[in-house]
């Protein structure tokens, strides 16, 4: 079980990470129950492990509108850029079990536009029954418009899909990677995907110039009941989110509080998590299940990021 | 995805993206020019089609992606490859004024200057001024190539306006500079981002298709490559969006794709099938995008 550190309580109380903090969650110094859980692969003991994992969080499902929210980046399925469809499917289909009144996978990809192509390159369509009438492409849903309060970014508001603003639970399952502009793409900044590609573009590069990090912050506190499930099975060192290698990190990481989740991610992978931007806040997980320690795997940095290592 | 340009209509008169979802300024207009280069710019579907977008204009000349986003965007790009005779000139000329208005926020002075002072030399390179999704922010591949497209197609049919031309000509000209100079070391386009931190990254067939397209009336060697790259493209792409980017783009440069590159993979949403009709068109000799190919 994870501490309180002198450096977490060094890090929320710099002036210079004021506006940040305040964004993400500051009021939360309670912990926050982050599991950790070996998978050592992708196998039919994922469905399993996946429904554990909800019912030991204790996740109401019963009657909600549940969005899957998965990360579909590229086509090229011999590397680790995708969310793993049978991780992606093991939520569904626990979601479901749970008692959930709907279940979508939704995705919005921030450079391909043909999303459905690219569900099918990953695997989606292989993997999961019936796949199309349950998929929702984020990029050209319907969409309101959304007032971001207080935003840390520049923006002042965003158009958002129905499906996800309309959702009672929002689950994010992020692949854990390094990613060459935010230092790591986890639960929190796999919400990049709900901003729709037909108003703002492939990529959504007003977020960009808005600011990616407080973007982040922004979008993430749009959505208020979430939860995340990180496929850190596979994941990806180096030159993330596209073109990394594959490291073997052999972990799910789940809870209800984004930021503590990426936290421990982060820490998992030899990141400090005060020293990415969007999450210098006291990340005060309470971990369950296995601890850091015992799945720590450093995974390799871009010479500009050696400064994120813990 | 199965069904007609007429079947997969909407109520209000516009097309959606996927079938029955809500009606996109995109999808719209491509389903038009389809209608269009079948011949058929006379239809019921056409001219309901129409009067959904003509709803869709702001005051500044740009068109919203959609009734409920009143901000106009890279769509109003595709607009302008809409025939004057459908759309009227006026309109026309209100959205050549705001394409030319427009320019990515990385070449703007202001921008450029504060990357000098911050010793940033990378982004203070002029490597050509093209187009942003949406207003403020970066030029990308696909919203300068159908930009470019859009005017080289208003200044083809406008050829005695001199007024607009010097500035038609300075922005296509930069359209294409800005393409060229974005193209991915190994041939070919992918978003716009063809190198970060000192990686080179992979293109993709439909951006590639696409800017091929833009660049029908260049000579370089980067196009070259980028044709070889499409060409490579076509053997192995599964994707109906990325086989027709990349016939129209072959066929605009003169290549010959044959039939079989658009039966390799169905259609999945609308504007698949819309661009799998204008590529088999053009593979025909019918103009698409004011093109003869």
């Amino acid at each position: 079980m994870s501490q309180i550190t002198r450096r977490d309580l060094i890090a929320a109380s710099a002036g210079t990470l004021g506006a940040l903090t305040l964004a993400c969650h500051s009021q939360d110094l309670a912990k926050h129950q982050v599991s950790i859980t070996k998978a050592p692969a992708y196998d039919q003991s994922i469905y399993a492990t996946v429904r554990t994992i909800l019912q030991e969080h204790r996740v109401n499902m019963k009657g909600l509108r549940v969005v899957v929210k998965p990360n579909l980046v590229e086509f090229d399925s011999s590397k680790c850029i995708n969310s793993n469809p049978l991780v992606v499917h093991a939520v569904f289909e626990a979601a479901k079990a749970l008692g959930a009144a709907d279940v979508k996978i939704a995705e919005g990809p921030g450079h391909r536009r043909g999303t459905l192509d690219l569900a099918d390159a990953a695997g989606y369509f292989a993997m999961i029954p019936d796949f199309e009438n349950h998929f929702v492409d984020l990029n050209v849903d319907r969409v309101s418009r959304a007032t971001l309060l207080n935003p840390t970014s520049k923006l002042k508001e965003l158009y958002l899909p129905h499906t996800a603003l309309a959702a009672d639970l929002l689950i994010s399952v992020p692949k854990m990677k390094t990613h060459h502009w935010a230092g790591a793409t986890l639960s929190m900044k796999n919400l990049f995907g709900v901003v729709p590609g037909a108003i703002y573009g492939w990529p959504k590069n007003v977020l960009h110039w808005a600011g990616i990090p407080e973007c982040i912050v922004d979008i993430n506190r749009v959505f208020t009941n979430t939860f995340a499930v990180v496929d850190g099975i596979l994941a990806m060192e180096g030159n993330g989110p596209i073109q990394g290698n594959v490291k073997v990190a052999a972990v799910l990481v789940a809870g209800a509080h984004l930021p503590s989740v990426d936290a421990t991610c982060c820490r998992i992978m030899g990141i400090d998590p005060s020293r990415i931007e969007y999450l210098r806040i006291p990340a005060a997980a309470e971990q369950i299940r296995e601890s850091i320690k015992s799945v720590a795997t450093p995974f390799d940095l871009l010479p500009q990021f050696t400064h994120l290592r813990s | 995805m199965t069904g007609t340009f007429e079947q997969l209509q909407n109520a209000d008169g516009g097309w959606p993206y996927a079938p029955s979802g809500p009606s996109w300024t995109e999808p719209t207009v491509l389903s038009l020019l389809a209608q269009i280069a079948q011949g058929n710019t006379h239809s019921s579907s056409v001219q309901r089609g129409v009067r959904w977008l003509e709803k869709l204009q702001g005051t500044d000349g740009g068109w919203w992606p959609q009734p409920s986003v009143p901000q106009s965007t890279w769509v109003s790009a595709l607009v302008a490859l809409m025939p004057e005779s459908l759309i009227g000139s006026e309109r026309k000329q209100a959205t050549l004024n705001w394409l030319l208005r427009q320019t990515g926020q990385e070449t703007t002075a202001l921008y450029r200057m504060r990357q000098w002072l911050i010793g940033n030399s990378d982004t203070t390179k002029n490597t050509g001024d093209g187009w942003p999704w949406y207003p403020g922010a970066s030029a990308w591949i696909t919203p300068t190539a159908f930009t470019v497209l859009a005017l080289q197609k208003y200044r083809a049919g406008n050829a005695q306006i001199s007024t607009v031309e010097a500035a038609l000509t300075y922005r296509i000209a930069e359209g294409q500079r800005f393409l060229l100079s974005h193209a991915c070391a190994s041939g070919g386009w992918n978003h716009g981002g063809a190198h970060a931190l000192g990686f080179q990254a992979d293109a993709y067939p439909e951006t590639t298709g696409i800017a091929l397209l833009a660049l029908r009336d260049t000579e370089s060697p980067i196009k070259h490559a980028g044709l070889r790259a499409a060409e490579q493209f076509l053997s192995s792409n599964r994707s109906a969006e990325g086989d027709a980017w990349l016939v129209l783009g072959l066929q605009a440069n003169g290549r010959e794709t044959g039939s079989i590159a658009l039966r390799k993979a169905e259609p999945r949403t609308v504007t698949d099938l819309a661009l799998l009709t204008l590529a088999s068109q053009a593979q025909a000799g019918r103009e698409v995008f004011g093109v003869v190919t």
